[in-house]
């Protein structure tokens, strides 16, 4: 290689470095055909994001456990947020599920006693969601999903999550505490 | 300056190379934040309070005890009922008004009048059967003699107790034909203390 081509490569790499658009007005300058230098390439990218905000209502730290019948109390919202046509699920998770019996239940941790319940998600049916799903960690503690979103746009949508029990007069004096945790995973 | 072959390579190339790297840069932030969570915890609680307590309830006998009749005897003077829904437990405990006066330490009937006489007893606590309710030991000679501060009767631990169980309340007396005549009395306390 001569040392006018060794010069005109360095310079060709330093161009492309500069950046393209600066170079191709500068190349085609020095040349007679140089269709292939005309077309210039735009490209941006756009961060894909898909955000969960969830929170927990005020009934959900003061359940009325020893109410005898059935109950049903809003504990939180899960705010979802995608920026483009993304697959999802909501899932949701109990601290206390794998202490026996397996299942959602509120415990005292001073004399043991417990209360079982089940989640239940309340959804907007956008993206082939289901409008309700029941009996989440009823009797396993994994792969409890509330929610699956396959096509849909997701903007700015609330899941309701709710849990159902039945309250007892039986129940010892105590705090009877459990921590849910609700995750949006990507599919 | 003609356009040479190898300027014209070298530019394509670096022109992919620049392709390339937007290309990269935008598969590096897109993964950057697929899952972007807030708080996405929720605590649930409930609390139920503690209902604890007790009901003495007096027997006929505990008002007309026969103290002349020579003889030891066991008379039922009370049951109480008890509750707790706490499940540490409890202790259920007698005292006497009497126990420290008079003459000498122990529950007496005291003559209310000016004779001064006396006549010790001693107490019983019949409690509860196992089944269904938790059950506790018997205790029996409760302040013979002595008054202990609790003098516990009954004992549950771990366990709770629901309405309806009564412990029985009895008391032992030997009968003195030669007491002066009076009205002799003495006052029974007891004391539920729940296990913290």
């Amino acid at each position: 290689m001569t040392k006018s081509r060794k010069r005109r490569w360095m310079i060709a790499v330093v161009a492309s470095l500069l950046g393209l658009s600066a170079a191709a007005p500068w190349l085609i300058a020095e040349c007679n055909v140089c269709e292939a230098a005309t077309t210039i390439l735009l490209s941006g990218a756009v961060v894909g994001k898909c955000t969960v905000a969830v929170a927990g209502t005020s009934q959900a730290v003061e359940l009325a456990i020893d109410t005898p019948g059935t109950q049903r109390v809003l504990i939180g919202t899960a705010l979802q947020d995608c920026n483009g046509r993304r697959s999802y699920t909501l899932a949701i998770s109990s601290m206390n599920c794998m202490t026996a019996p397996i299942g959602g239940k509120v415990m005292d941790p001073v004399s043991g006693e417990h209360l079982r319940y089940t989640g239940e998600f309340a959804n907007p049916s956008t993206g082939g969601s289901q409008a309700s799903v029941t009996r989440l960690l009823e009797s396993s503690c994994t792969g409890q999903i509330g929610r699956t979103v396959t096509s849909g746009n997701i903007r700015n949508e609330t899941s309701q999550i709710f849990l159902n029990f039945t309250g007892s007069s039986d129940l010892g004096a105590g705090t009877y505490q459990d921590t849910v945790t609700i995750s949006l995973n990507m599919q | 300056m003609p356009f040479s072959r190898i300027s014209k390579k070298a530019l394509l190339i670096a022109a992919g190379l620049v392709v390339f790297i937007v290309a990269g840069t935008g598969v590096l932030i897109t993964s950057d934040c697929e899952i972007c969570e807030a708080a996405n915890q929720i605590l649930l609680q409930g609390t139920v309070a503690q209902n604890c307590g007790l009901d003495a309830q007096n027997q006929p006998a505990a008002a007309s005890l026969d103290l002349t009749t020579s003889g030891s005897r066991r008379i039922l003077v009370a049951r109480v009922e008890q509750w707790c829904n706490k499940k540490s437990g409890y202790t259920l405990s007698i005292a006497s008004t009497n126990c420290s006066s008079g003459t000498g330490l122990g529950a007496k009937l005291v003559d209310t009048g000016t004779s001064g006489e006396q006549l010790t007893y001693n107490v019983d606590f019949d409690n509860p059967a196992a089944s269904p309710a938790p059950g506790s030991t018997d205790v029996s000679g409760l302040l013979n003699g002595a008054c202990p501060s609790p003098a516990v009767g009954r004992t549950v631990s771990n366990e709770k107790v629901k309405p309806n169980q009564f412990t029985d309340i009895f008391v032992n007396v030997t009968g003195n034909p030669d007491l002066a005549a009076g009205t002799y009395e003495d006052r029974l306390t007891f004391t539920m203390a729940v296990t913290p």
